[in-house]
Formats: C-alpha cells, structure tokens, sequence
C-alpha cells in the first residue's frame, strides 16, 4: 500500500555537498536519506538527500551553519520505492 | 642482501601498514566510484575523498576542503595551475631551482606569449625572497617557487616571498612536491594561493596520488573536461571545486591510501617527523664530508634543508656511484639530473650530474651509518 503525500529533495551541486550534508544531518540526528536524484526534480545525476517536511527549515539552518551550499529544496510526488527510505 | 631504501625524494617507501590496508579495504570492500550515482557503494567511495579533502585541508589551514582537487600527480597539478592560468601576456616568476614539473610547462608556455623570468639562486640553491621582489613587473601575474629542492632540499622563504607577492597582487604557487608531510605549510600565513602537493612523498599514500588547494576567488581552467557526476545534462563543464578539475574516474583506491598516509602523519606529528629526518641528514653531512675526494652540494645544515642529500665522488661517475651502491651494498638511490636542469646548472653541476640520497621517516641511524662506510668504500677502492 503505497502511502500518498510527497517527498522532500534537497540539491546539490555535486556530490561533495551532498555528502557533507548527509553527515552533519546524521550527527544532528536527523533523518535522512541519500537518494539519486529524481528526474523530475532536476536532470542532474547526482546525489540528493531525503528528508522529512518537518525538518526543512532545521535542515536550512544546518546547511547555512555549515557553510555547504544547496541547489534547492524541492517536491516530489511519492512513488512506489517509499519504502526504501529512512524517513 | 638487506635493502636500505634512500629514494624518498622520488617517492618514499615503505609506506605506513595502514596505508597499505586502506588501499585492500578499499578495493575488496568498498569499490565505488565516488559521485557516480548514488548507490550505497558510491557513497562509500564518496566518503573516503571527502575525508581525504577534509584531512588534506586541515593540515595545511585551508578552510574550504571542497578546494582541494585531487589529480594523479604533482605534475599534473602544476601543470593545470600554470595553463588554467597564464594567459598570453603574463609575466611569472620562479627561482632557479624549480624541478621540471614547473620549468617544462613554463617552457612551453613561452612559445604562447608567456613570459618567464627565473630569479637566480645562491650556489647551495638558497633564494633571497629580496631578489624576488625585484624580478616583479607590472604584468607579473604570478611566481611559483618549490618549498624545498629535490636536489639539494634547499628549504626557500615562502612565507616572505607570499607576503611580497601578496603585497604585489601577484599569485602565489607553491610546489610542496618535497615538503607536505615533512615541513609546516599553512596556506594563511604562508601567503599561498595554491599548494601543489605529491600524495605518495612525505603524505606517505600510493603512487598515482597528488592534487592541490586553490584559494577561494581563483579560477583555474581545467585541462581536461569530462564526466564528473554533476550537472550531467549540461555539455559545459562544470565552474565549481572541486568538479570543474577532476574529470574522469580518480584514483579512489590511492586516495583512500592516501587518508591513511595523512591520517599517520597527523597522528606522529610533523614535528616529531623532521626531527628524525633532521639526525639522518645531519648524519649523513657530517659522515659525507669527511670522506677525502666527497663534494657534497647544497646547505651546510640540516636546519635550512630536508633529508635530501646529493654528493659526486671526485673521479667517479655519479651513476657509477649509484650502480655501486645498489649492487655492492643494496643501497637504492638516485643518480643523474634528477629531473632538475635549472637546480643542477645553480649548483654547477649540469654536466657532471649527482648522486643524490634521500632518507625517510622509516630509515635508521644504522641504515644512515652503513650508507656513509658504503660510500667511503666506493671513495677508497676508486682511488688511483
């Protein structure tokens, strides 16, 4: 049974980003994902990072703090692979 | 017959276990190809680079990791510092004991409008950062010095020439090709902009390891273009560190040697790392000099160089030194021009060429000792 909503992306430039992210998140204890990025988010075939809509401006802040740059925050429509995620 | 290895100038060996066991672990465990993707192996692989950035970065103060760029070597490095650079009508400035890695590239150069001006050194290969400053024109864009020579270790004034050059705002490339590992380098105090480093010399990691910093607000055009996992639906190659210099698959497996051979240096201290290296040369100078007929080139102390130690026997061919020592005495070292003309014609041994010794973290006083008899062997039985 393939629960509705969306998912949250976070972009990133390139993979140096994403993994700093992906590490600060985890060290604050933050639920996160890594996750090729969906097509319709972007055509890059990078990295993104999944997270929970509650943690978005946390995760903002985070990113800000730590000085790593992000592409973008963006939606996405859940599909059936949801229950591969951590969060 | 023991082996005693004196070739850490050309790479140094043994290197530390856990280098050789980070680069298995990687090949049998993690195997990824670091930002390719974004499968649990890549993040693997992903993550040993970025540590290796993280750890690169904090030994030599720079604050953004993301700008260190890995390539395969020095070389590589340089060479992309010097072309992805100097535009026809520039001016650059190195002194007169740069290693082929500059002085072939800048050569090259010339014929495309460059213009180069080598500031001549002291006859043991010491640069007066005074005679740096006056080589400086109005087109002068940037110097690129080495930290030490590979001939001579020769260690130059870095910090003063980066100030100079700062004060000038010309650029400053350092070739730390001989020193990262082995002296203190901090890219804030020391002035530099970019820091060229060898991954498999004093970082202790594999062959095929090597890469640079670049300050931030420096743009550097790649030599190579191609895939780097980012952006892949753009034909333009990416303008961001450290995507826009590493195309291609890297060499994940040396880099994650390389951690490693950090992650040792760190742990031993750099300080504890020169001062050993420091008793072998004295050592060997002292032990040098007192053969009848040994012409030892460079510094008179250890405190003005690294353990890089080169020498000709009067009469006696460098290279025939060498052969000897190695079959006579399994001693390796290396003989020649060491890929350094420019260092050889300063010391006015161009034709005649060296032999050169380079102890490391790893060699022994008695490795030092059975060297110094080995060489004064070779000096009695030449004798006519």
């Amino acid at each position: 049974m393939q629960p509705p909503g969306h998912d949250w992306y976070v972009l990133f430039p390139n993979h140096h980003q994403g993994l700093r992210l992906h590490r600060v998140l985890r060290e604050a204890g933050v639920e996160c994902t890594v996750a090729p990025t969906p097509r319709v988010a972007s055509a890059s075939c990078g990295i993104s990072l999944l997270i929970q809509e509650a943690d978005l401006t946390l995760v903002s802040r985070l990113a800000a703090e730590h000085g790593i740059e992000v592409s973008g925050t963006v939606k996405v429509a859940r599909t059936a692979h949801w229950q591969y995620r951590g969060c | 017959m023991k082996v005693i290895y004196l070739d850490n100038a050309a790479t140094t060996h043994p290197k530390p276990e856990c280098v050789y066991q980070a680069v298995d672990r990687f090949n049998r465990e993690a195997g990824g190809n670091p930002g390719r993707g974004g499968s649990r192996a890549t993040l693997q692989a992903g993550s040993v680079v970025l540590e290796a950035r993280e750890a690169l970065a904090g030994l030599f103060n720079a604050a953004d990791s993301s700008r260190v760029c890995f390539a395969l070597n020095v070389t590589e490095s340089l060479n992309t510092a010097l072309k992805g650079i100097l535009a026809p009508g520039d001016h650059v400035i190195t002194s007169a004991m740069e290693h082929n890695a500059v002085a072939r590239p800048l050569f090259a150069l010339q014929s495309r409008g460059i213009e180069w001006t080598v500031v001549p050194c002291a006859p043991d290969g010491s640069l007066d950062p005074e005679d740096v400053r006056r080589a400086i024109r109005p087109h002068t864009r940037m110097m690129c010095v080495l930290h030490a020579s590979n001939v001579t270790g020769t260690i130059m004034p870095i910090a003063e020439i980066g100030r100079i050059a700062r004060e000038h705002g010309v650029l400053f490339v350092v070739d730390a090709a001989q020193t990262a590992g082995v002296l203190p380098l901090d890219v804030e105090a020391q002035h530099i902009d970019i820091l060229a480093f060898a991954g498999h010399k004093g970082l202790l990691g594999p062959q095929g390891t090597g890469g640079m910093y670049i300050r931030p607000g420096i743009t550097v055009r790649p030599l190579k273009e191609g895939g780097t996992g980012s952006r892949s639906e753009s034909l333009q190659q990416p303008d961001f560190l450290p995507d826009a210099l590493e195309s291609g698959t890297m060499n994940t497996p040396g880099i994650a040697g390389l951690l490693a051979g950090v992650g040792y240096v760190r742990q031993q201290g750099i300080e504890v790392i020169r001062a050993h290296e420091r008793r072998l040369t004295d050592m060997l100078l002292d032990g040098l000099r007192e053969i009848p007929g040994c012409q030892v080139l460079g510094p008179a102390s250890s405190l003005q160089r690294t353990a890089v130690v080169s020498f000709n026997l009067e009469g006696v061919d460098c290279g025939e030194v060498s052969m000897a020592l190695d079959h006579r005495y399994g001693i390796m070292t290396r003989s020649g021009l060491h890929c350094a003309p420019l260092a050889h014609a300063t010391l006015g041994t161009l034709e005649r060429g060296a032999c050169r010794m380079s102890p490391g973290y790893f060699t022994s006083e008695e490795d030092v000792a059975f060297a110094v008899r080995a060489v004064a062997d070779i000096a009695r039985r030449s004798r006519p």
